[in-house]
Order: structure tokens, then C-alpha cells, then sequence
């Protein structure tokens, strides 16, 4: 099913920044940033599958600290190479990095105040239309009958229920997946090797 | 706490605590607050910022190293809240030595499925706390339309949304 891709697209450093910087503009947490990615990244300017992209967060939600921090790490390797991961880190933490000192620094003037209260009443429900439509965007390709859809239902629900850590329920599914949900076998072709 | 201190504690308690950030949230807790690095309303004003702001929840962390240690605490604890995630690195590459087996396939297969049942859940989750009350559920159903029905982008979406969200606060606070 979901894949990482062994070629590796052209793409400037300029133009890698400018994606990672238009994603990191996103509110709703790593999702909201998820979604533009794959706005960017998939819809718009074609350069990776939905479902590799899909592959990459799956497989960020299982390393330490933030799950798009090995996202952005993952894409931009695999677009630019080493350089194309740190560029891809600072483009997509600075909008955020800049909002958060800025409003750390004003502390004394916000903390008490109702502008927190106003921010989280308005651009937190609109982040959260983007991460709806991010989900549904990228679960697509599992809505049909089969036993994928079964396994994503299975887990929203334990993770809904049981507050269950997100990571150990993602090794279940994977693990479930690895006795059930054994795909075809693929022959490996000669040009396919490691990528860098 | 010293500078290197700082760093420390937040590279350390990153690195051990997987998917699930809230974890990190109850180990800083314990050892900022409660020795007394930080107030309590410092560390939740700072855990608010992660919320309000772009990007990444745990950028807050940069306002709790600014709090701690001014400018260089700020960029430090970023640096060290995203060297973890270089791990992804070598498990791709042992990813792509193995992924042709059926295995490991059907390991992909249930780890996705599951992400996307996460992706609901946490879209789930936040829904709760963000709809609270009319004009929150005004401005959801507002982003929703203007990407599907307006033909938006994501970003233009969430904006538009969010200044409509706050003209109608400001409309019902006078």
C-alpha cells in the first residue's frame, strides 16, 4: 500500500523553504501544519503521493518529540538531500517560533488579558475545518469496503475510549497489519536501490 | 536552572516520551514548576502560546526557554526539541532495505490505517475544546465552506474564517 518513493523530485531550496515556511503558518498544531504540507505538497504542486506522505507521518507519529519535526525532516531529505532538512525545520518553526516569543515577551501585558480568550475562540475553530478536511484528504484512500477501514475505525475509537498512548496504538495497528493485512509480495527491479 | 541545564531537561524528556505530548507537559511540570524554576501561570501561559500560535504545539517550549533563559534559551530549546527528530533518517533507510516484504507491507498497511484513525480521534479531541459555543461552531462551519464551496485554499480558508470569527466576538462584546 503506502510507500516511500525512491526517486527524488527536483526541487530548489528556495522553493522547498517557501512550502515548509507556507506550512508552518498553520494553526491546529501539527495537523493544521499537516494540511497545508499536503495542500502544498500534494495537491498543488504534485510532488509526492498522498499516500507516501501518509507513509511519512506515520511512521514520524512513531519517533520521539514532535511527529512533523521527522516529517519535515523526512521530506526535506528526501527532496534536497541533508541541506533540504535543515532548511526545511527552520522554514516551517519560524512563523511559529517568532509568534511565540513575541507573545512571551509581552507576558506581562497579555496573561491577565482577553486577547488569549479571543484567539482561541476564532482562529482555533477555523484550524480546526483544516485538519477535518486534512484528514479526510488523506484517509481517502482507505474509504471502501476493507479491512484498512476497519482498522482505522477500530482505532479512533480505542484511542477515543481508552486514551490509549497514540504510539503504542499506532505498533498495534502496525503489528495487526503485519499478521492481517499482509499485501502481495513485490519483486525488488534492478534500478530500485537504497535512496540517499 | 542554568542554560545547559535547561537544554538538557528539555532534549532529555523529548527524546523518552513518544507520541503523546501531554506526556513531556506532566515531566516539565514537575520539574519546572514544582521546583520552582518557573509559576504556574508562567508554565501555562506558556502552554497556551502552543495553542494560539502557528505551527508545531510544542514550539511552547521556546517560550519556556525564553522565560528561563531569555533569547539564547528560546532558540536553544527549538534546537533541541527537533534534534530527535533525525531519527527518522536511519529508519527509512532501514525502511526502504526491508519494505518489499509482505511483513513488513502489511506493517505499513496497519500503521497507516491506524494514523488515520488517529487523525480522527485528535481531530475528534480538538473539536471538543475548540466548539464551546456559537460563534466557534459559526467559524468551523465557516472554514469548511469557504475551502469546499468557495474553492479556497487551506490558508485563505482558515483566515477568512477566523477574521469573520472575530468580527462577530467583537459585534456581541459591545
Amino acid at each position: 500500500m503506502a510507500e516511500v518513493a525512491e526517486t527524488r523530485p527536483r526541487l530548489s531550496l528556495a522553493q522547498l523553504f517557501t512550502i515548509f515556511f507556507k506550512a508552518g503558518c498553520g494553526f491546529g498544531g501539527g495537523l493544521g501544519v499537516l494540511a497545508l504540507l499536503q495542500e502544498q505538497l500534494v495537491t498543488l504542486r504534485r510532488i509526492l503521493p498522498d499516500k507516501e506522505l501518509m507513509t511519512l507521518w506515520s511512521i514520524g507519529r512513531l519517533m520521539p518529540s514532535g511527529t512533523m519535526t521527522a516529517v519535515a525532516v523526512a521530506v526535506g531529505y528526501r527532496l534536497c538531500g541533508f541541506i533540504g532538512t535543515v532548511v526545511a525545520l527552520i522554514a516551517m518553526i519560524i512563523p511559529g517560533f517568532i509568534c511565540v516569543v513575541v507573545l512571551t515577551i509581552a507576558y506581562g501585558y497579555l496573561a491577565h488579558g482577553a486577547v488569549l480568550e479571543y484567539i482561541d475562540a476564532t482562529l482555533l475553530p477555523a484550524a480546526l475545518g483544516i485538519v477535518w478536511i486534512s484528514a479526510i484528504r488523506l484517509g481517502k484512500p482507505l474509504f471502501r469496503v476493507s479491512l484498512d477501514i476497519a482498522f482505522a475505525m477500530v482505532a479512533c475509537l480505542l484511542l477515543l475510549v481508552t486514551h490509549v498512548n497514540p504510539a503504542v496504538m499506532l505498533l498495534i495497528g502496525g503489528f495487526a497489519g503485519a499478521i492481517l493485512l499482509r499485501g502481495p509480495s513485490e519483486k525488488k527491479g534492478p534500478q530500485e536501490g537504497t535512496k540517499r | 536552572m542554568s542554560f545547559g541545564q535547561l537544554l538538557l531537561v528539555i532534549f532529555t524528556y523529548n527524546l523518552l516520551t513518544f507520541g503523546n505530548g501531554s506526556a513531556v507537559l506532566a515531566l516539565l511540570q514537575h520539574r519546572l514548576v514544582d521546583d520552582g524554576v518557573l509559576g504556574l501561570n508562567q508554565f501555562l501561559y506558556a502552554y497556551a502560546l502552543g495553542r494560539v500560535t502557528p505551527g508545531q504545539n510544542n514550539l511552547y517550549l521556546a517560550s519556556i526557554g525564553y522565560m528561563v533563559s531569555g533569547w539564547l534559551g528560546a532558540l536553544g530549546t527549538i534546537v533541541a526539541i527537533q534534534l530527535p527528530g533525525y531519527l527518522v533518517i536511519p529508519v527509512l533507510k532501514g525502511y526502504e532495505r526491508v519494505r518489499h516484504q509482505r511483513s513488513v507491507q502489511g506493517f505499513i498497511r496497519g500503521l497507516t490505517a491506524a494514523s488515520v484513525g488517529l487523525m480522527f480521534a485528535v481531530a475528534f479531541n480538538i473539536g471538543q475544546e475548540a466548539l464551546t459555543g456559537l460563534v466557534p461552531w459559526i467559524v468551523f462551519v465557516a472554514s469548511l465552506a469557504l475551502v469546499f464551496l468557495a474553492k479556497r485554499g487551506l490558508l485563505a480558508g482558515m483566515v477568512g474564517a477566523a477574521i469573520l470569527g472575530l468580527g462577530l466576538k467583537f459585534i456581541l462584546s459591545i
